[in-house]
């Protein structure tokens, strides 16, 4: 089955008052059709900076390189973004992650939705409408008919959430990229969410890029996961083996840090350190300064992605 | 348990709203307690009335009716009850935590005169006297004293929430009242300001109720618990008794719907997610406020609206409990 | 931008052309009686209606008495500059009015009046307009709908024919009772002030109201902090980005009000000169035969680019100020 996205090296580089901004500094990632890859990072990871490198959605004055960025047979990076621009909406679609300000509180939900049904189809307007009212039905909307016509500041967060997934399933995607598309709702909410997600992708086929920090969300919804911190993948593989056996100190750390039963213990573990400032990265392995099993090497030379981790220690124990 | 140092009884607030009701009834009828050194969670989605509960608590909003009681070190203090300056000084020995580390920290402001404040409105520290508890309170909170000098939008989110938690702690009160303290910090931060309000409460004593729906927070931090729902409490327990026999119908959706980070674990989880919403808080239903989603409703929920009794150590507002 | 990085960046407001400008016309302003000018008032009939012209760069003749009621600085400075310059003083450079006198002079001495009342003014109703915001926003509820109706209704009222008509009762009243030596520019202050203070009531309380549901206001009220307390340290420092880059324009407009009284006669009196008094007498030499332009063209100019400049720097400020909160490390 071939690949629905494929990214190699992808670099992307901000031009900030104080420097350059290297956001993303080589990530390698593949999605495939029905498939849902989760990357996970903190803020600051750059895995937001990724996603908007895909859907082209970056400004300006960012720089976008990579050895390859490709929808299917796509090249996205073609004619300078363009080509992203094209399959924006229609063949990759974007989700994001406060659905209060992702609408327009000026227009009824079923006039936005009407807007990417129309944009991304050749249906007439009175097909469109019923188009409309069939992906509200999709995603989930109850009475899709009678909520098309509210406003976005009378309806809840969860609803406003799967009203934007009908805007973005509107052109029929392939490829479903979601920010953090729970992160600002109600653990309930987002338990139908995810179910909505999962539904969704085995239905149509879809390939999602779900981007979370929430560890919890990546064991229910991921397929398999990325692991991002400063600018890189640390760490990827299939979901299970990600918990079961950890191969990157920064992913143990996360895993460790979630609030749980303290046990005997009357702290909880927590990783040293903040994240670094992208604009002073430390030499070698940018986590090496809050690793609590680093080696020397670590300090002096920037550990590639080697399977499944990109780690000194790992690759000196297997 | 020991004495509590608040005690809530049948506290409601509304405010008007623009809907036809004209009315949103945010909190209807809550009996909450909190002793010293204990941690109460309230738990609750959003909408439940969890913050306005926390704001008619502190008296940022007067509540309509409903006792808040503090134990003051001079007696019981009546906040519902005090007013002008007998209020201000009340406050002393009750102060809270915000949300968002963004918006709680006046942009305009030093952090040192901002954790000062306290110290000053109460007429506790002055001068050279103020500066150096400022600086063994930002050290406390595990900040450097120089930070005293630099403005909110220099430090960052976690750094901020530490501020927030030096402030409240300037005036050594007997209740802190936090009102999601860590969501909007990243995973990383959230564990060390997390061991930070723990060793704070081993050291100090404090009473706390914690807002969170975060139940992952609660699991680390909570002795015990309480469960909001539509304005009211559905359920109030121990912690162990609630994460272990949660007995009302909506906890346990809430303990379903948390996923847990272990896929092998999660896979196994028979997930009927809770379909439907909460009903409007304009208009709230005349029986049990979760009927119209409880997966065992039963006629008369929907009729009845069920009183907090105790079942097996906890309490739980429910018919079939 | 952190606060650092604005005070040295070249988008710093007070790095700016127009801020540079104003600074330069402010010093030589204060100064203007040290520098070697003519007397403003200082009569020479013989050269009336001069052009401008650099034939007679200087000359002698200078007469300190001819200031009318030097303050004590002024003083100073007169004594400094005949120490320094004698008697002699610059020609009639920029030509010269119907009396002869000297136009460079009389727009520098007009200057000192023009932005005084300026000042002066947009402090009053900066006083007036940010404590009747500020207590009408911080209060809210009844106490806010009365002040702001009062401010509706004051809105609603002709001012200008409000202030022409105070001016002229006073002016009426001095002239029946001429023992009550009242100084009339005093009560130009303050009648301009007392009208201009509108705009900065409304854009304050509205300030004010979006400050009252952020989580620091809550915070401070939780801390103990006194509505008083509160309105001193939270309040009036979030509202002064506002306040400041409102001032900047409320000065032009104030310095136009008193130009627009003058010229109608209602304002600064003869023999004090105003940019405003200069305008009238410039529009009064306008003839079919002899147009002498300089006459309110230099007076014109003075003012579009001192109003221009003070707009410019309203702009700079606010750009400065705003993004700063926004900015910053997340």
């Amino acid at each position: 089955m071939s690949a629905l996205l494929t990214i190699e090296d992808l670099h992307v580089r901000f031009a900030s008052p104080d420097g350059a901004v290297h956001a993303v500094r080589g990530v390698d990632l593949e999605i495939r059709p029905s498939e849902t890859l989760a990357l996970v990072g903190e803020s600051g990871s750059g895995k937001s900076a990724t996603a908007l490198a895909v859907m082209g959605l970056l400004p300006g004055s960012a720089e976008v390189t990579a050895h390859a960025l490709r929808l299917g047979d796509q090249d996205l990076l073609r004619d300078g973004g363009r080509r992203a621009r094209a399959l924006r909406g229609g063949r990759m679609a974007m989700v994001f992650q406060d659905p209060l300000t992702s609408l327009n509180p000026h227009l009824t939900i079923g006039d936005q939705v009407l807007e990417a049904v129309e944009m991304h189809t050749d249906l007439s307007r009175g097909a469109a409408r019923g188009r409309v009212v069939e992906l509200l039905n999709e995603v989930g909307v109850p009475q899709a008919q009678h909520r098309a016509l509210a406003w976005p500041h009378q309806l809840s967060g969860g609803l406003r959430q799967r009203a934007l997934i009908a805007m973005a399933l509107a052109g029929n995607p392939s490829l479903l990229i979601a920010d953090e598309p729970t992160t600002a709702l109600d653990v309930t909410v987002q338990a139908q969410i995810l179910e909505l997600f999962q539904r969704l992708c085995s239905d149509r086929g879809t390939g999602l890029l779900l981007i979370t920090h929430d560890l919890g969300v990546v064991a229910a919804a991921a397929d398999r996961v990325a692991v991002m911190y400063a600018g890189r993948v640390v760490e990827r593989g299939g979901v299970s083996e990600l918990f079961s056996d950890t191969r990157h100190p920064y992913t143990r750390g996360l895993l460790a840090s979630i609030p749980g039963d303290l046990g005997d213990r009357d702290r909880l573990p927590q990783i040293a350190g903040i994240p670094p400032d992208p604009l002073a990265l430390p030499a070698g392995c940018p986590f090496h300064p809050r690793c609590a099993e680093e080696i020397d090497r670590c300090a002096d030379e920037e550990p590639l992605l080697d399977g499944r981790a990109a780690c000194w220690v790992t690759r000196e124990t297997t | 348990m020991t004495r509590p140092v608040l005690r809530v009884k049948d506290l409601r607030l509304s405010y008007p709203a623009r809907g036809a009701s004209g009315v949103v009834h945010a909190v209807r009828g809550v009996d909450i307690q909190v002793a010293a050194g204990e941690v109460v969670a309230l738990v609750g989605e959003s909408g439940c009335g969890k913050s306005s509960l926390a704001r008619a608590i502190l008296q940022l909003r007067r509540p309509d009716t409903g006792h808040v009681l503090l134990e003051g070190p001079d007696g019981t203090l009546p906040l519902h009850q005090l007013t002008g300056g007998a209020l201000r000084r009340a406050r002393r020995w009750i102060q809270g935590v915000f949300q968002d580390p963004y918006a709680s920290l006046d942009p305009r402001m030093s952090i040192g005169d901002a954790v000062a404040e306290p110290l000053r409105a109460f007429g506790l520290a002055s001068g050279t006297t103020s500066r150096e508890r400022v600086a063994a309170l930002l050290e406390r909170v595990g900040l450097g004293a120089a930070l005293a000098t630099r403005f909110p939008h220099e430090l960052s989110g976690g750094q901020r929430q530490r501020v927030g938690i030096a402030r409240a702690l300037a005036s050594e009160p007997r209740v802190v009242v936090l009102d999601e303290a860590v969501s909007a910090l990243d995973v990383s931060l959230r564990a060390q300001v997390l061991n930070l309000l723990l060793d704070l409460r081993r050291d100090l004593d404090l009473a706390m109720l914690f807002i969170t729906h975060d139940l992952a927070v609660v699991r680390a931090l909570a002795d015990r618990v309480a469960v909001m729902y539509l304005g009211e409490l559905v359920e109030i327990a121990t912690r162990d008794a609630l994460l272990q026999t949660p007995r009302h119908p909506y906890t346990r959706a809430l303990l379903d719907a948390v996923p847990v980070p272990d896929p092998v674990l999660q896979a196994a989880r028979v997930s009927r997610p809770l379909g439907g919403e909460p009903p409007s808080q304009e208009r709230v239903p005349k029986g049990c406020a979760f009927a119209s989603r409880c997966p065992v409703a039963e006629e008369r929920c929907a009729s009845e609206r069920p009183t907090m009794r105790t079942v097996g150590g906890s309490a739980v507002s429910c018919h079939l409990a | 931008m952190s606060r650092r990085e604005m005070k040295t960046s070249s988008r710093a407001p007070h790095r700016s052309i127009a801020a540079r400008f104003l600074t330069v016309v402010g010093l030589l302003t204060v100064l203007v009686p040290g520098l070697p000018l003519a007397a403003p008032s200082e009569v020479r009939l013989e050269e009336k209606l001069a052009s401008p012209s650099l034939e007679t760069l200087w000359r002698d003749g200078f007469e300190p008495e001819r200031i009318r009621d030097p303050g004590p600085v002024s003083r100073l400075l007169i004594e400094t500059r005949t120490a320094v310059f004698g008697d002699r003083q610059l020609g009639p450079l920029l030509g010269t009015d119907a009396l002869g006198r000297c136009l460079l002079s009389r727009l520098a001495w007009g200057a000192r009046l023009s932005l005084a009342v300026g000042l002066v003014a947009s402090a009053i109703s900066l006083i007036i307009g940010v404590a009747w915001g500020a207590v009408a926003g911080y209060a809210g509820g009844r106490v806010d709908d009365i002040m702001m109706r009062a401010v509706d209704v004051l809105y609603a009222l002709p001012l200008m024919f409000i202030v022409i008509f105070v001016v002229a009762l006073l002016r009426g009243f001095r002239n029946e009772h001429p023992e009550l030596e009242a100084n009339q520019i005093i009560v130009l202050f303050a009648v301009i002030g007392a009208t201009s203070w509108l705009t900065m009531a409304r854009i304050v309380r509205g300030q004010v109201l979006s400050l009252r549901g952020t989580e620091f206001m809550d915070a401070a009220r939780a801390s103990g902090s006194t509505d008083l307390s509160i309105l001193r340290r939270h309040v009036l420092p979030n509202v002064t980005p506002v306040v400041l880059v409102t001032l900047t324009l409320t000065i032009p407009r104030v310095m136009l009000f008193e130009a627009f009284l003058s010229f109608l006669g209602l304002g600064v009196e003869a023999p004090d000169v105003s940019w405003g008094v200069l305008a009238r007498q410039g529009f009064d030499a306008l003839t079919a035969v002899h147009v002498n332009a300089w006459l309110i063209l230099f007076p014109g100019l003075a003012f579009a680019t001192t109003l221009l400049a003070m707009n410019a720097l309203g702009d700079r400020l606010r750009d400065a100020l705003d993004p700063r909160l926004r900015g910053g490390r997340q």
